[in-house]
């Protein structure tokens, strides 16, 4: 059970993490040239987005929950467990951002959802 | 050609990284609750054990060839290519981790790497693209 939580915790800061850091990489716009000066202009404005930095931060603690999950769970369940973060996304997807999930992506995330059961029990 | 190269390395370099992050938190002390000190002796731990350090330059590895795989393939297609993840994971646990796995856990794994590969099929029907573009640069 303790590590159930653990792994939503896991599934949950790694998707904020991601929304976080993909927010900001929209402020920030597209990299077009590859030229140093580019990338380093490119990097420094995405360094000045407080999204970014929360980004990290969600990112940093899904990291180490992992790290404890790992400590006290066998990795050949962690892994697998951790597909999980597609039915949350898609979830989230669909009922934060209001997304049409057509369904092959719903029978996916079924599936998923039924093999997390079956090496969880 | 460069698609399967990049690829392989992504599968490679996170089944590995995966097993080198147990091997190097197994030797800490005993699961202790994730309070404070934890988390400090932790992140000493990560960037001073040398299966750590390795386990999170394959991390990284990981993300710049699965990056750079989609930056020329679609999503469609780059999730499904790796998802053999999983497998290979489980193989890595059973033979580094001594990780018995059970017929059940092979099939509930099994179910994960078939939905994998459905929940990323939205996307096609979008933009099509043939083997043959996907496979050149």
């Amino acid at each position: 059970m303790t590590h159930l939580f653990m792994l939503l915790a896991v599934v949950l800061a790694g998707a904020v993490g991601d929304v976080c850091v993909a927010r900001a990489m929209k402020r920030v716009g597209e990299l077009t040239s590859f030229r140093l000066a580019a990338i380093m202009r490119f990097g420094w404005s995405a360094a000045l987005n407080g999204y970014l930095w929360l980004g990290i931060l969600w990112k940093a603690v899904a990291f180490f929950c992992l790290l404890a999950l790992l400590e006290r769970a066998e990795l050949s369940w962690v892994v697998p467990a951790t597909a999980v973060s597609f039915v949350v996304e898609l979830a989230a997807a669909r009922f934060f951002l209001h997304e049409s999930v057509n369904a092959t992506r719903w029978a996916g995330a079924l599936c998923i959802g039924a093999g997390v059961a079956i090496i969880s029990w | 050609m460069k698609t399967a190269a990049v690829l392989t390395v992504a599968i490679l370099a996170n089944s590995f990284g995966n097993v080198f992050l147990t091997m190097g938190m197994r030797e800490i002390n005993p699961a202790s609750a994730p309070d404070a000190s934890w988390l400090r002796h932790t992140a000493a731990h990560v960037v001073t054990n040398p299966w750590m350090i390795a386990g999170v330059l394959l991390l990284i590895v990981f993300l710049s060839a699965y990056l750079a795989a989609l930056s020329w393939a679609d999503l469609s297609f780059v999730l499904p290519a790796t998802a053999p993840a999983y497998i290979l994971s489980a193989i890595l646990a059973h033979y580094f981790l001594n990780e018995s796995i059970s017929p059940l856990r092979w099939a509930g794994t099994s179910f994960i790497v078939v939905g994998t590969c459905l929940v990323a099929q939205s996307g096609r029907s979008k933009r099509t693209i043939t083997t043959e573009e996907r496979s050149k640069p």
